[in-house]
């Protein structure tokens, strides 16, 4: 701990990820996503880079679980009536996504369907939490804020997927909202590798990025002081 | 304190408002809204009821700086080139004729009649924060200064009880802040919307007197 200006701010990774005021975000481990039958892989894109994080994540989330950290997970979702795409956001979601790279439809993570579901391997449990989003920002239009205040949460562990899209916008809301930011380095990616080396690359700059490895042996420490 | 659900929750006013977690906001009061020379005066207004709550509200700020408890003032201003003005805003006032008030004689910025009055001058280690909306949450760094500098309550005084006052208290009260209203500095009177306005916050938040809080704080 550091005291600056009158204010203690948190300065060693263990003080950082302290389960007494910390979460894990899971950003969009969903089955359209990051399943070899959902949309994203049926519109030709390999999504062999999305999977790549399940194993290291799921031994993450055990150690949250242990250690007692809430869980939350984000769910894009598309409603069944549209409702809240808007047309800038359908003008930059083809820009995006140039025909023959991805076809991917705007229709994708659709309320109450199989593909919007969070992938089996990474099943939530029922006491974590789920909040959804309509947008790339976890923070944007959802309760996210109120739910990790609500609950004492200064420190947000972030993880999933895509590195330079929803992960990043959430690790920039996050800060935005005066949560300290923690990236997983080995628990984001993407299935373009490039932009995936590119957005860790902003993320390191950024916050800090230990990898899980780090993260779960400062909880397993401090479960094993409050023992 | 309480527990529950395995949080602990503020019980007591003294634990509510405790100097190291509570910031009072003082809300619009402002020369063109208070003064006698001020626009709402010279508009035929008569801001007595304003002006009654005036000396509670020096006692109220002595013992809060004494105590150090935060003292954020809230300063409504339009810019002079009208550019924070929403057609639905505009359409309040032109359409409803809400405020008897013409859109061109508004609180501009950086005029006398925007400066807070001189009995409630701000000093050195105040906090400032402008607003363009009845709330002093909505498009405001207020949230962002409370939350920087510890505030988990805040006590709301200033006018108009049923307008800026309430707007920014059940704001206050959904972005989780503990909220209460000091009912001898807000505005009184026989106007229907401070009395409706104090009713509805009465049964939302604690409204003690001010001399409550400056004996809790004179004790800290």
């Amino acid at each position: 701990m550091k005291s600056i200006l009158g204010h203690d701010v948190y300065d060693s990774l263990d003080e950082l990820v302290d389960p007494k005021h910390t979460a894990v975000i899971v950003v969009d481990m969903q089955n359209d996503l990051c399943d070899p039958e959902g949309l994203l892989a049926k519109g030709g894109e390999n999504i062999a880079g999305n999977r790549v994080i399940i194993e290291p994540l799921r031994v993450l989330l055990d150690s949250a679980r242990e250690a007692k950290l809430p869980i939350i997970y984000i769910q894009y979702v598309v409603e069944k009536n549209l409702s809240t795409v808007h047309p800038a956001y359908i003008h930059y979601w083809y820009r995006n996504r140039p025909s023959g790279r991805n076809k991917m439809p705007l229709e994708v993570c659709v309320e109450g369907t199989w593909g919007h579901e969070t992938i089996p391997e990474l099943a939530p449990q029922s006491e974590d939490i789920i909040v959804r989003k309509n947008r790339n920002g976890a923070f944007w239009g959802t309760k996210l804020d109120q739910v990790l205040r609500s609950n004492g949460i200064e420190s947000v562990v972030v993880t999933g997927t895509a590195t330079t899209g929803c992960v990043l916008e959430t690790a920039i809301g996050a800060y935005a909202n005066d949560y300290y930011v923690i990236m997983a380095k080995d628990c984001v990616t993407m299935s373009n590798r490039e932009k995936h080396d590119l957005g860790v690359q902003i993320l390191m700059d950024r916050y800090d990025s230990p990898n899980s490895e780090e993260i779960v042996t400062a909880w397993a420490l401090a479960k094993g002081q409050a023992e | 304190m309480n527990i529950v659900h395995g949080k602990q929750i503020f019980e007591s006013l003294e634990e509510l408002v405790k100097p190291e977690h509570t910031a009072v906001l003082v809300v619009d009061m402002q020369n063109d809204l208070v003064s006698l020379e001020g626009l709402s005066a010279r508009r035929g207004g008569n801001p007595s009821a304003q002006r009654d709550i005036i000396p509670a509200l020096q006692n109220l700020l002595k013992a809060a700086r004494k105590s150090r408890t935060s003292v954020v003032y809230i300063q409504v201003v339009t810019e002079t080139n009208f550019a924070s003005m929403h057609p639905a805003w505009i359409y309040r006032y032109r359409v409803l004729n809400w405020a008897s008030q013409s859109l061109d004689e508004r609180v501009l910025e950086g005029t006398w009649g925007a400066d807070i009055i001189s009995e409630l001058a701000p000093q050195t280690g105040d906090i400032i924060v402008k607003k363009h909306r009845e709330s002093a949450f909505v498009g405001t760094e207020l949230d962002s200064v409370l939350r920087s500098n510890g505030v988990q309550t805040v006590v709301v005084v200033g006018t108009a009880t049923g307008g800026c006052v309430q707007s920014t208290t059940q704001d206050a009260q959904w972005l989780d802040y503990y909220t209460v209203v000091v009912r001898d500095c807000v505005p009184g009177g026989t106007h229907h919307r401070n009395q409706i306005g104090l009713a509805l916050m009465s049964e939302a938040c604690d409204t003690p007197v001010s001399d409550q809080l400056i004996a809790i704080w004179n004790r800290s």
